[in-house]
């Protein structure tokens, strides 16, 4: 019995150190939200970077109205892009890389729409995402600048989406 | 700087809407703590706002449904229609609606809330480029000057 001792004065002094370590790592309330805050800033981001490369690669194949009206977007998405990582940035947050062809793309149903014959298809696809993402993103943010940040885009989300439909 | 820049790329809803939208603090802040009562009279605001366009905004009838639930399940109690002032023209009071959400949003503390409200802000501005017709490149060009 006498030997259990050290044995269990070894475990209560590692259990006690792991406790340590784990309150030492487990960050706290604030910080944790502030993380909360930017990976919903950072998804955002990533959804405009890959707009504007949607806006990119479809732009080499279409014409007419639909090319004007992908080109007057595209710029819209570049400025929500930047928006979103002034954001991010004053946060002291990192930003996430934009994909350079189209098997970066992160959103399946985006790169399949990007590869198919109908041009305009993706960026519809990517604004139909775009809205939904926004919408959800508004209930998780906390911060009002941020908040207001999104709903703005979300309008303007909201509003690609009849432009396409009206062109297509 | 963000806000300012967010205008501009969403300009072509906000132009014109007057969306000078002030980050207020939030509402749980404002009523010290109290949030889902605040949140209730910020839903009646929507309500009275949503009302006002009935018959002129496809949605406005479900939103006013989806509004009189919420406020209902805040245990809240929807103020009876007052009446009042209805909105002249689909562009006027979609632009307005539009404005007034992005407001709104900053100062409701229930995320579920905020999604709804989010919801009911992309139907807004769904109506207000339709109105606008939108389309054309030259009506996202003219809508990228400053409110």
């Amino acid at each position: 019995v006498s030997g259990d001792l050290p044995v269990t004065r070894r475990a209560l002094l590692a259990g006690g150190a792991a406790a340590a370590g784990a309150a030492l790592l487990r960050p706290s309330p604030a910080l944790a939200q502030a993380a909360r805050e930017a990976g919903a800033l950072t998804n955002l981001l990533r959804i405009e970077l890959v707009a504007v490369f949607a806006y990119d690669e479809a732009l080499r194949r279409l014409g007419g109205e639909a090319a004007r009206l992908a080109r007057s977007l595209r710029e819209h998405e570049a400025a929500h892009a930047e928006a979103l990582s002034e954001a991010l940035t004053a946060m002291h947050w990192p930003l996430p890389r934009s994909p350079e062809a189209v098997d970066e793309v992160e959103l399946p149903s985006v790169r399949v729409a990007l590869d198919g014959d109908d041009a305009a298809a993706g960026l519809v696809e990517v604004a139909r995402l775009s809205e939904q993402a926004y919408r959800l993103a508004i209930g998780r943010l906390r911060e009002a600048g941020h908040i207001q940040l999104a709903a703005t885009i979300l309008g303007a989300e909201a509003a690609h989406l009849v432009a396409w439909r009206a062109v297509r | 700087v963000v806000r300012r820049r967010a205008l501009l790329g969403a300009a072509a809803l906000l132009a014109g809407c007057g969306s000078e939208a002030a980050p207020a603090p939030r509402a749980d802040e404002q009523q010290g703590g109290d949030s889902s009562l605040a949140d209730v009279a910020l839903l009646d605001d929507a309500l009275a706002a949503e009302r006002r366009t009935a018959g002129v905004l496809p949605r406005a009838a479900a939103h006013v449904a989806a509004l009189e639930r919420a406020i209902a399940r805040a245990g809240g109690e929807a103020r009876p229609d007052a009446g009042g002032a209805q909105a002249g023209d689909a562009e006027a009071a979609a632009g307005e609606l539009v404005a007034f959400y992005v407001d709104l949003l900053a100062k409701v503390a229930d995320p579920r809330l905020r999604e709804l409200v989010a919801g009911m802000l992309s139907d807004a501005a769904t109506a207000l480029a339709t109105a606008r017709e939108m389309p054309a490149p030259h009506a996202f060009e003219e809508g990228r000057r400053p409110a």
